[in-house]
């Protein structure tokens, strides 16, 4: 195997640094600054930025991610089933409805229990 | 210049497994850091069935590992859950808290 | 056929009953605040339900052979081996899920389980135990470990006043996962040297194979770290130290189940892989694995010995006694087989007589914890005394009962299979492990009690059912011998 079958992904590379090094030229260049206290505190989602003691993280993003990690790999298995859909015939096809009304069933019963409430 | 071929993969996947294993028995310091390896053992695996999936080219491997990747998700809610049930008695999740039971 | 409905019955009728159970459960819990935390209606119409299907799939596959073989394309096999695993792991459990035994709902409450979902999550781990049995391929193989796994983590979870308890979780989820990676991690090789999941082929690809299968990396490396999940798993010898912290952190009825449910299903396992498509392969790890059994016979006794706890020192005797139903498979015949699951199905009984008549009890409104909880009970319960005491003894292997004679069934063997040093170590190990059972007999007859031990309404039909098949032993043994040899021909 010689070096150039590495020769796209260094273009790639190449044009991915040299892409993301005009953007942020250009915006510090051109762009308008304004700064004031506010602004400049970093940010992050659901945080107060100034707390007396950093690091508590609230216990109900974990909940919302925990139910997020599940619902969202699971779609993992439906992209080679619609893939080979043509060729499973009606097995395959009522096989995925089964799995699929399985997890609305628990769906419904997360929804009941009041795990998506936020409060 | 070296070709990367299957014993590469296989040593990938055969390493992070053993970093795996090293995050779950060395770690002194974090419960959080014990769930994290555990997933890099679970994913370390499914790299190897991809690889010998490649190897045998046919897609039986490749399946074993999406389904891996699914459980590794479930298990990764399920120890998440233990670790918050943890954190609410202890209000820590260093792992030296996890040494009540001894006997 | 390939997709047979058929043979999965039981599964899938759990299956569906649990998700019903799950739905009504949250829709009444809505409506009615406190709604009774665990219900036994719906465990008791499961039961029905289970039952039915049961008794149908049984008979298609043990009498009417109709659909006896592999289905699924081979993934799910259906011999009748399958039912004799599926048939114990159901005596094991339906004592705490079906039965409708108020005992064992009060001491379920006692633990501090709140959760209506509790019974739901027992069903969701039998479904993982009965996929276990009946797997035939490393893809179901492992989605059964970890469908029985994750239940048993939130179950040991779930007690609210404990912090021992989400301790103990943490404890198991992390040896659990790693058991689960090992088998996979072997599995993966396993895959590379055969190209195929499945177990069938194997058999013949190792038995017509031209080279040595001994030298072949991939298929050393494979067998070695499947083995050695599986043997995390149930806890034998070197790999056995989350037991005890996992089983002394929960209550009483979820060691019950903990120590049965799973550890039946993993043994089938071994011996359909051990006798299926490993077979070429036994020879060699054969030695290792005598000598781990010995090892863990001979811990499990003199660990015990200084233990306060009562489910430590089970924790110690399920050590013990895994490394006795390992021995015979090592042996690698077919008798040795055959008195694997005796002693399986003898122990299994003794622990579910034991333990319901531990969880039956309790002492100021707390489940009983230490030995020394046991006190006085000989003065105000003496029929429960006798009871427990013939379970005790048969885990002894004292002469009159079961364990006796499946513990001499097994010396028969090795001694047959000319290991006299494992013998005679296992048999002095033996000895050591009757004296702490003696201590537990000697604090529920001889010592009196401060506090008074009192019991909730017993269901003791099925005590005595279990005391009188552990004593009267010797006159239905050859049957039960008859009918694992006959259920084993098929693997």
């Amino acid at each position: 195997m010689a070096i150039d079958n590495y020769l796209p992904i260094l273009l790639f590379i190449a044009i991915a640094t040299g892409l993301a090094c005009t953007m942020l030229a250009v915006s510090w260049l051109r762009g308008k600054r304004n700064p004031y206290d506010n602004k400049n505190a970093p940010y992050e989602c659901g945080f107060d930025p100034v707390t007396k003691e950093p690091g508590k993280f609230d216990i109900r993003f974990y909940l919302v991610g925990i139910l997020f990690v599940i619902f969202d790999v699971e779609i993992a298995f439906l992209f080679p089933w619609a893939v080979s859909l043509g060729k499973i015939g009606a097995a395959g096809f009522f096989s995925m409805v089964l799995f699929l009304a399985i997890l609305t069933f628990g769906f419904i019963y997360e929804w009941m229990k009041g795990a998506l409430d936020w409060e | 210049m070296m070709a990367v071929g299957l014993g590469h993969f296989l040593i990938l996947g055969s390493v992070l497994f053993c970093l795996g294993l090293v995050g779950v028995f060395i770690n002194r310091r974090n419960v959080l850091v014990s769930l994290m390896a555990l997933e890099v053992l679970l994913l370390s695996v499914s790299i190897l069935f991809v690889t010998f999936a490649k190897y045998h080219d046919h897609l039986h491997g490749q399946i074993v590992s999406l389904f891996i990747i699914g459980t590794a998700a479930a298990e990764a809610a399920v120890g998440l859950a233990i670790l918050i049930v943890f954190f609410r008695f202890k209000k820590s999740i260093k792992l030296e808290d996890v040494q009540d039971l001894k006997g | 056929m390939i997709f047979n409905l058929l043979t999965i019955l039981p599964e899938l009728s759990l299956v569906l009953a649990s998700i019903f159970m799950l739905i009504v459960g949250v829709f009444k819990e809505k409506k009615q605040k406190n709604a009774k935390p665990v219900s036994r209606a719906f465990s008791l119409g499961i039961y029905i339900a289970f039952g039915i299907f049961f008794f149908a799939y049984f008979y298609e596959i043990w009498v009417s052979h109709k659909f006896h073989g592999f289905s699924f394309d081979g993934l799910i096999a259906s011999d009748r081996m399958t039912v004799i695993g599926k048939v114990l792991v159901l005596i094991a459990a339906s004592l705490w899920i079906g039965l409708k035994t108020n005992s064992t709902h009060a001491a379920v409450l006692r633990a501090g389980i709140k959760v209506y979902e509790y019974p739901i999550l027992s069903l969701m781990v039998l479904v993982g135990a009965f996929l276990t049995i009946a797997s035939n391929d490393f893809l179901i193989l492992f989605l059964a470990l970890e469908l029985q796994a994750l239940p048993l983590y939130i179950m040991i979870t779930s007690r609210h006043e404990s912090q021992h308890s989400s301790e103990a979780g943490i404890k198991y989820f992390i040896f659990g996962s790693i058991a689960t990676a090992f088998v996979l991690f072997g599995a993966a090789f396993l895959y590379g040297y055969a190209g195929t999941t499945n177990f069938s082929p194997f058999a013949n690809l190792l038995f017509f194979t031209s080279e040595s299968v001994y030298e072949n990396m991939w298929l050393d490396i494979g067998f070695l770290f499947l083995m050695m999940g599986l043997m995390i798993k149930l806890a034998v010898f070197p790999f056995h130290s989350w037991s005890f912290d996992v089983y002394e952190g929960s209550a009483n009825v979820q060691v019950a189940f903990l120590i049965t449910v799973p550890k039946i299903s993993i043994v089938f396992v071994l011996i359909r892989l051990m006798y299926g498509p490993f077979a070429q392969l036994v020879p060699m790890i054969q030695p290792y694995i005598l000598w781990l059994c010995v090892a863990s016979i001979v811990w499990g006794a003199v660990g015990a010995i200084k233990q306060q706890n009562i489910r430590r020192l089970l924790a110690y005797a399920s050590v013990h006694n895994i490394g006795f139903i390992l021995l015979p498979i090592s042996i690698g015949s077919f008798e040795g087989l055959q008195i694997s699951i005796e002693y399986l199905t003898v122990y299994t009984l003794s622990l579910i007589g034991f333990f319901i008549g531990v969880t039956s009890l309790h002492k100021d409104g707390m489940n009983i914890d230490k030995i020394s909880d046991l006190r006085g009970l000989w003065e105000h319960y003496p029929k429960i005394a006798i009871l427990m005491t013939i379970c005790l003894f048969s885990f002894a292997g004292i002469p009159p009962l079961a364990g006796f004679w499946v513990k001499l069934h097994v010396f028969r063997e090795l001694i047959k299979a000319g290991m006299i040093w494992p013998t005679i170590i296992i048999a002095f190990a033996s000895i050591v492990a009757v004296f702490y059972y003696l201590v537990v007999i000697r604090n529920i007859f001889f010592e009196k009690s401060e506090s008074k031990l009192s019991k909730d309404t017993i269901r003791f039909d099925i005590l005595m059912i279990i005391g009188s098949i552990l004593a009267l032993y010797p006159l239905y043994q050859e049957s039960l011998l008859r009918i694992i040899e006959y259920s084993l021909y098929t693997v």
